[in-house]
């Protein structure tokens, strides 16, 4: 998990959201949410392979890329 | 891409003698961080209460200033710099997030082995850059593996 703040400035990890993404978006029950890496939440976020029937693939890893996923997703603010 | 990364398998990790184990923190242990912070560290509205007195009108406003943007993101979120330095800034709260990532792959360790493992950090920086690297997800390889240890014994 990158220092936000290092690099690109995206503000803190809106954790809210990135839960809220992989309970609604991806289906992960809420129960296991908890169990998820950082790195692990963005890749089953992460839709940005087409090769990928089911949306995994590259890995993320910077706050900033995550506010791209949450952009795919149509969950910006 | 790296297979037991993205499983968040646990990383032997030599230090001090030992071989220890640790993994990426879950998002769980993630809040169990952020929730210590939240309960033992005072809050930046309140840390400023009662000493304001003496200072120029100009250096309140800013100390104010201050403690508004980080009471906006308080507790700190993880990932942030002031959540890490909030954290580990405190030698109790360094102590709980090492105590977090050692008992998770060894069960059996105890407050002893915690500060053992404390003060061979304060003598290793390569290795604890390793060992904060890999439990926040920031690993990246390192080739410094000279030192073979033993797996961790509890009552050693």
């Amino acid at each position: 998990m990158r220092q936000s703040g290092e690099g690109q400035s995206a503000g803190p990890i809106r954790f809210d959201l990135l839960v809220r993404a992989l309970v609604r978006k991806a289906g992960v029950p809420p129960s296991e949410v908890g169990a998820l890496t950082f790195r692990q939440a963005l890749n089953i976020l992460d839709d940005s392979d087409p090769s990928d029937p089911h949306a995994g693939g590259r890995v993320l890893s910077s706050p900033y890329e995550l506010y791209d996923v949450f952009d795919h997703l149509g969950w910006s603010q | 891409m790296d297979l037991a990364q993205t499983l968040n398998l646990p990383v032997e990790i030599p230090i001090g003698g030992k071989t220890l184990r640790f993994s990426e923190f879950t998002l769980q242990e993630l809040a169990q961080l952020q929730a210590w912070i939240k309960s033992h560290v005072v809050h930046p509205l309140d840390a400023i209460k009662g000493h304001l007195d003496g200072f120029s009108p100009e250096d309140r406003d800013r100390v104010i200033a201050q403690a508004r943007a980080e009471a906006r993101d308080w507790p700190p979120s993880p990932g942030s710099r002031a959540f890490s330095e909030t954290l580990f800034s405190r030698p109790d709260g360094l102590r709980f997030a090492m105590s977090l990532a050692l008992a998770k792959h060894q069960p059996t360790a105890t407050d002893r082995d915690v500060k053992w493992l404390l003060k061979a950090m304060n003598r290793d920086e390569a290795t604890t850059k390793r060992i904060v690297g890999v439990l926040f997800g920031n690993d990246e390889p390192d080739d410094d593996e000279s030192e073979d240890g033993e797996a961790l014994d509890p009552k050693g």
